[in-house]
Order: C-alpha cells, then structure tokens, then sequence
C-alpha cells in the first residue's frame, strides 16, 4: 500500500488502487474527501483558510490553501478524471477550534461555514463528517474501497465506507 | 514519584546553547554593531557558519555565483537574519532524537517551535508593535522545558492521561501529574542558558500571559502564535487543541481573526522552509 501525503494547503486526487490518501494534523484546517464508487477515484485537500480574498497573490499561488478557492478545484479535477458529481461521496473531517471563549480563534469555525455556504450553493450532499472539538486529526482515504479513517486522540475510528473490500 | 526539585535539577543534563549564540543575541540589539562584528564571532562556530553558507546559496536567495565567505553570506542575509539562523543552528543542535511523553519526533518539536517563531514575528510586525527579531527568538524557545519534561512526563503516562479528562489543558496535566509543568522547567533552562529576560518572560508565561512580569507584548505574541501553530496542524503533541487562549492577550494586541488568518497565509512558505532545513542539517541526530 502506497500513502500519498497532501500537504497543508494541498490537493491531490489518485486512482491507483493500492494507494491511500492521507493527510497529518488537520486543527482548525478542514479536509474534504471525494470518492466516485465506479470509477474508484480519490481525491483530498487540506485547506488552511476560508477565504481567497484574504491575499490574491497566495490565492493564486497555491489556490488549495483557501476553501471557496480550493474545494472548487477538487470536484474540477475529480471531473477531469471522468467523475460524475451524482456519484461523488463526500466526506468532510477538521475544523477543531482551540478553547477561545472570545471566539478570535474561530477560524475552525469560519472555516467550516464557508465550506457549507459552498455546498449548498453548488447541491452538494455530505454522506459523513467528523468535525469540531478541540481536537487534532489524520485523515486517511484508500483508493481501493473508499474507505475514510480518522484517527484522533489515539483512536481510530471509520467515517464511511462505500464498497466492499475486492 | 519525583518531586519538583529532581525535575528542575534534571535541567543540567541539557546541553548549553553555545557561546556564539548569546553574542550574537547582543550584537543585534547593539545598534553600534558592524557587520564584520557578526563575522568574527560567526568564524569561531563551524556549525553556524555552515548554516548560514547553505542558507545564502540556497533557492531562498537568487545569487549568480555561489556564497562562499561568511562576510558575503552576512551582507546578503543581513544581520537579523544571520542572527535568526544561529538561534536555529544552535537550538537544532540540542534537540534530541525522540522526544518522550510529548508523542512528537525531533522534527515535529521542532516545526511547532519554528511556525511560532515565525508566526510570532509575521504577526508582530503586521500589527507593528514589537521588535519581530526578538519575538522570533522568544518564540523559537517558548518550549524548551519539553526537552527536559518529556523524559518524567512518559514515565507517568498513564496517570496524564487520566488528568487530561478532568484537567482543563495539558499544561494543567502536567502539574496534576509531575507538580511543575513545561513552563516553570523552561524557565530553569533559561536560567542555566543566561538567556535575556524577553524569552525568560515568554517561556514562563506562554500560557498565561497575563502573569507576565514584563515584556506584555512579546508574551501575548508568543502566546497566540502558539495558539495559532497549534490550530494549523504545526505542533500536534497529545494535547491536540485542548489549550486555552486569553482574550485579554488578543484584546491587548488589539487582534482580529482576519490577521491571525493573513499572518498563517503569509507564514507558510518560511515554515515549511525552517522545517526542511532541520531536516538536512544535523540537528536532531546524536
Ligand atoms: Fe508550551
Ligand atoms: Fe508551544
């Protein structure tokens, strides 16, 4: 089995079977996981922030650092791949904020937002999210089942699992 | 059990920052100070003129012919820099291998302490209210008790973990568990280091600015970089995000989300940049 990291503020799509997506200490960050069940095609990003506005240049840069830039260009190159947006199981894990009770720090929660706005706009349906708390996980998406594991706090639990190991 | 005084005594098993590190600290904040100042104390350290040599000829910099004398590296980098390569060169060195009871590798430890480093010095001078070298400093060893701690802190693993249902952050585990926390250990570190009062003050209250006894701003600083380097993935140790931040630190600093959000943007890249350099150079290793 082959992991492929994506990286803070990174995006990547693989439809190699014996590989898995995996993406390291998602905080305030969010990671959204694109899976097409027949044609078994994967895709993550490990966004950092909710909005492109906030610095053009970086936007243009690296466009998976923000979300109303970055989960765009995830269903785009999941399309460019031959995947129908019907079939895409959607899966959203991340958005933990740190214990603020002013709510400065709530960029978890900004990010998140934006993220619903997006999918709502767009008639996006999540099958399954982990999301919140003041907590700090790993996301996994394995190319083969599209299975999505989180592993948080030193526990690993399955988010979703739309096929049958082969 | 151990008590506090084992903990605190443990602290001369730490290797000493060396000599040329403290120099150059006060050379930058003597104005009178010349380049050729920084050269010849940079000569006498073989570890930190490397550094600085693979740093100036490296893609950060576009030089047409390769870097080659500490003089040229100097003028290219310029002298707040050289000094914030040193503190790193330095400090990389003493880092250990493993890190025990934080549940973090050598590069993970120090990744966390360069993203607050750097974010600590993009926020400072986004908000224009406090030397950023010294708050790059400051931030770079806010941590340092975890070197010492660690070691204590595996061997009572069990019980923090059981703190941390009830304790309200980790930092409060470790004192329910080991009667000191990371914190009060650094402080120590300083001490024995000779480190100047702006990072004693940030270590020993990183967590609780508003105990500061001076230095408000550089604390608050280094509190919320922390805070912030924690929230994007940079420094995830076993407490995860279960930290509490102070308002009055960010209504001090007079922050909004939206900086905290372009200090992450615009910090990025050097992160990612520090985090490889530890990587090629020998710090971490024995
Ligand atoms: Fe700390
Ligand atoms: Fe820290």
């Amino acid at each position: 089995m082959k992991t492929i990291a994506v990286d803070i503020a990174d995006l990547k799509v693989s439809s190699d079977p014996d590989s898995a997506l995996v993406t390291y200490a998602l905080g305030s960050c969010i990671g959204v996981m694109l899976y097409e069940p027949n044609l078994r095609i994967g895709g993550l990003i490990h966004y950092m922030l909710p909005l492109s506005s906030l610095n053009a240049e970086k936007a243009r840069d690296k466009p998976a650092m923000f979300a109303d830039s970055g989960v765009p260009l995830l269903f785009e190159s999941m399309y460019r791949l031959g995947c129908k947006k019907e079939n895409l199981v959607v899966t959203v894990a991340g958005g933990g904020q740190l214990q603020d009770k002013d709510g400065v720090f709530n960029i978890g929660k900004r990010n998140y937002t934006i993220l619903r706005k997006l999918f709502w706009k767009n008639g996006v349906m999540v099958t399954a999210e982990d999301v919140g708390g003041d907590v700090s996980r790993t996301v996994w998406l394995y190319i083969a089942t599209g299975r999505v594991v989180i592993r948080s706090q030193g526990k690993e639990v399955d988010l979703c699992s739309p096929l049958r190991p082969s | 059990m151990f008590s506090v005084e084992t903990i605190l005594k443990s602290v001369t098993s730490l290797p000493t920052l060396p000599v040329a590190l403290t120099r150059l600290t006060e050379l930058a904040r003597d104005d009178q100070a010349e380049p050729a100042d920084f050269v010849r104390v940079i000569r006498h350290d073989a570890a930190v003129a490397a550094n600085l040599l693979r740093v100036a000829n490296s893609a950060l910099f576009h030089v047409a012919n390769p870097v080659t004398s500490i003089e040229q590296a100097v003028n290219l980098l310029g002298t707040r820099r050289v000094v914030e390569l040193a503190t790193g060169a330095s400090f990389g060195r003493i880092i250990p291998k493993v890190l025990p009871g934080y549940d973090m590798t050598a590069e993970g430890y120090w990744t966390h302490c360069a993203a607050v480093a750097i974010l600590g010095e993009q926020l400072a001078s986004s908000l224009g209210n406090a030397a950023p070298d010294a708050v790059f400093t400051c931030g770079l060893l806010h941590d340092i008790g975890k070197l010492v701690l660690g070691t204590f802190l595996m061997q009572v693993s069990g019980e923090i973990q059981r703190q941390l249902h009830g304790a309200t952050s980790f930092l409060e585990a470790e004192r329910l568990a080991l009667g000191t926390d990371h914190a009060e250990v650094g402080v120590a570190v300083a001490a024995r280091w000779q480190l100047p009062p702006p990072v004693v003050c940030a270590i020993r209250s990183h967590h609780a600015p508003s105990t500061a006894e001076s230095d408000q701003t550089v604390v608050d600083l280094v509190h919320v970089a922390d805070g912030l380097a924690h929230a994007l993935g940079f420094g995830a140790d076993r407490g995860g995000l279960a930290r509490t931040m102070d308002s009055k630190a960010m209504a001090r600093l007079g922050l909004r989300v939206h900086q905290l959000e372009e200090a992450a943007a615009l910090s990025l890249d050097s992160i990612h940049g520090m985090a490889e350099w530890f990587s090629q150079s020998d710090g971490g290793k024995p």
